[in-house]
């Protein structure tokens, strides 16, 4: 029968392929979904993976560009047991770099400032998430006054290279390092010393945005016990770790699941109606060959069968197509995007399955009109 | 038309009917008493058949005759199970026919009936043995299904076209096809409806001969819808079929037959 059904797809071939083409991308929509989604998630995953430490902002402040905190804070802090480093950091947005906006530059193109103390910087592991992801010249030095340290997207973006001169908001750096860490947030910064980003967004002395702290002992519990500490200094601040970042992510990206997730659901019923209506025609078209089976003994049974299995058939070639052009496509939009959308060998199974299971869910009805139908008529039509 | 049909029934001879007759069983295979067809056309009700009694014996030929619309097919597709009828009987083996589900008379078909039709109705996108194998595809065709399929195309004389599709064979062919795919389940009925109502007449003819020659060989019985009655043979059964009932039912005389439409529309009789 598998044979049988199998061929039954090649009867109208244009039918088939139209059939194929528009179901296939549907499926092949899915896999652009999901792998937009989870590849954001990985992406945000990492990035918070990398933040060793604890960052204070004031309360209330999604991120530390909109932040502000007394600049004595961070002696204050240094002064509780168990804390390592605490470096002021004073961020903001470009407006301007070498004459140009970086909103023009198309999607996540956004690019931040960021202002660190780096004689504070020497007491956090490795110089800061920064620091470390240096790949070439070097990260900032306490006598520097108009150095910039480039992320390597950014210098491609904008054709620079260490020694190179930028223009941030009017006012002239030079690169001295170019930094990589992968993540689409943390490369899309300009870092520069803290009297710099003070002067960049016209902070006083008293303020600065935020205060990145490290710990001696970079175990969960111990971060989770210092935060509470700082936290605790005054009532106008928050202390967040990368757990606490990890889960107000997470929240967003549980909102942006649910969107895709009815996305799915929708693109499943369109499948399904696909499958349905070609189903639907082959019946229509076929009552003749129906009857005939039934007439030599086939049960109904054996009729629902058939339909069902060529319905799953058409259902699995869409599967793979579906699967090909949507990790295709979703490589290509990588090449677009900060970030690169996640295939996973998981939601390729599940895709394929998907596309079986539309198939045989768009079958059913026309699988039971095909086994309802009387021999006798069907015989008859012409 | 002589054909010789590779069925294992054809190893019990002598003829399966001298068998039975010498074993004295004799009682109708298929029974038929009162049965009625009432159809409804939109508003209107056809009174297809209206009152049919019949008795078909093991191995016996019969031809059904009669006027367009008179409720030859009707009929045959009850006798075959393939539609219920409105009120009456049918017995099978002295049990009631439609005593039975619709999963029951599907294998019944499968198992004990074969079917003949008019316009060949073969399957197009299967070739002329996949045809033949159709009826056991939902049991899975083994081996002995497919050697005993090319054994019945080749006695029918398509050895050489087994593996082409229903359009590239010729009405005769298509129609051999179709007797194969009949007898492949090795059925004790084959209900013929119009089988050379598409074909010239000496294609029909032939057609007509290996139905004769399955009867005569393996002693199935064969039930004849046609309207070429000059394939219908002196001491042939034929019943007439009017307004829904039979007019006549009588073997055909001596020398009587094969006179034209006439002859058989008169009952041949």
């Amino acid at each position: 029968m598998l044979r049988f059904a199998f061929g039954n797809l090649f009867a109208k071939k244009v039918r088939t392929v139209l059939s194929l083409i528009l179901l296939s991308m549907v499926l092949a929509g899915t896999i652009g979904l999901i792998s937009l989604s989870s590849g954001m998630r990985n992406s945000v995953s990492a990035t918070f993976m990398r933040l060793d430490g604890i960052v204070v902002i004031s309360k209330g402040s999604a991120d530390p560009i909109f932040s502000r905190v007394p600049s004595g804070l961070a002696e204050e802090i240094k002064g509780i047991g168990g804390v390592s480093a605490a470096a002021p950091e004073i961020w903001g947005l470009v407006a301007m770099l070498d004459g140009t906006s970086p909103l023009t530059k198309g999607w996540f193109s956004a690019v931040a400032y960021g202002g660190f103390d780096p004689a504070a910087m020497k007491s956090a592991r490795g110089g800061g998430i920064y620091g470390k992801a240096i790949e070439e010249g070097r990260f900032l030095r306490e006598d520097d006054d108009g150095a910039l340290v480039m992320s390597r997207k950014l210098a491609r973006e904008y054709r620079k290279k260490v020694g190179d001169r930028t223009k941030v908001n009017g006012k002239e750096f030079e690169i001295v390092g170019i930094y990589h860490t992968g993540s689409m947030f943390l490369d899309q910064s300009l870092i520069i010393t803290l009297a710099k980003a003070r002067d960049l967004c016209r902070m006083n002395e008293d303020s600065v945005s935020c205060i990145y702290v490290e710990t001696a002992d970079p175990s969960e519990s111990a971060v989770k016990a210092a935060a509470g500490r700082i936290a605790g200094l005054k009532t106008s601040i928050e202390a967040k770790t990368k757990y606490d970042w990890h889960e107000e992510f997470g929240a967003v990206l549980g909102n942006l699941d649910a969107f895709f997730s009815a996305q799915s659901a929708y693109i499943a019923v369109l499948g399904v109606i696909i499958v349905l209506l070609t189903m639907s025609m082959s019946v229509m078209e076929r009552r003749r060959e129906f009857g005939i089976l039934k007439a030599v003994g086939w049960t109904r049974t054996d009729v629902m069968k058939l339909v069902l299995l060529e319905s799953a058939f058409l259902g699995a070639a869409a599967g793979a197509i579906g699967c090909a052009t949507g990790t295709m496509s979703a490589r290509m939009l990588g090449g677009f995007l900060p970030y690169q959308p996640l295939v996973t060998p998981l939601l390729i199974s599940a895709t394929f399955l998907g596309g079986v299971l539309l198939g045989v869910c768009g079958g059913v009805y026309p699988a039971f009109r095909a086994a309802s139908l009387n021999p006798v008529e069907a015989i008859r039509t012409d | 038309m002589g054909a010789q049909i590779p069925m294992e029934k054809q190893t019990s001879s002598p003829n399966p009917r001298d068998i039975r007759e010498a074993s004295g069983e004799d009682r109708a295979l298929l029974s038929a008493r009162g049965v009625e067809k009432v159809y409804k056309k939109g508003p209107a009700e056809v009174r297809s058949l209206r009152g049919v009694d019949l008795d078909v014996r093991k191995g016996e030929l019969a031809f059904i005759v009669g006027p367009s619309g008179s409720g030859k097919s009707t009929l045959l597709g009850i006798l075959g199970a393939l539609d219920r009828p409105t009120s009456g009987k049918v017995w099978l083996e002295g049990r009631d026919l439609f005593d039975r589900s619709d999963r029951e008379l599907a294998m019944l078909r499968r198992s004990k009936f074969g079917f003949v039709f008019q316009a060949f109705n073969l399957i197009p996108t299967l070739t002329a043995l996949e045809n033949v194998l159709c009826p056991l595809i939902p049991g899975g065709t083994a081996r002995e299904a497919a050697q005993d399929a090319a054994r019945l195309l080749s006695t029918l004389g398509l050895g050489e076209r087994m593996k082409h599709k229903p359009f590239e064979l010729s009405g005769g062919e298509q129609q051999r096809v179709a007797l194969a795919r009949a007898l492949i389940g090795k059925p004790e009925i084959v209900f013929a409806d119009e089988p050379t109502g598409e074909l010239d007449s000496q294609k029909g003819g032939e057609i007509i001969g290996m139905i004769r020659a399955m009867n005569r060989d393996i002693g199935v019985t064969v039930l004849i819808v046609t309207h070429a009655v000059q394939h219908i043979l002196p001491g042939d059964r034929v019943l007439k079929l009017k307004d829904g009932r039979f007019a006549e039912d009588a073997p055909t005389p001596g020398g009587a037959p094969a006179g034209g439409k006439d002859a058989a529309t008169k009952g041949g009789a």
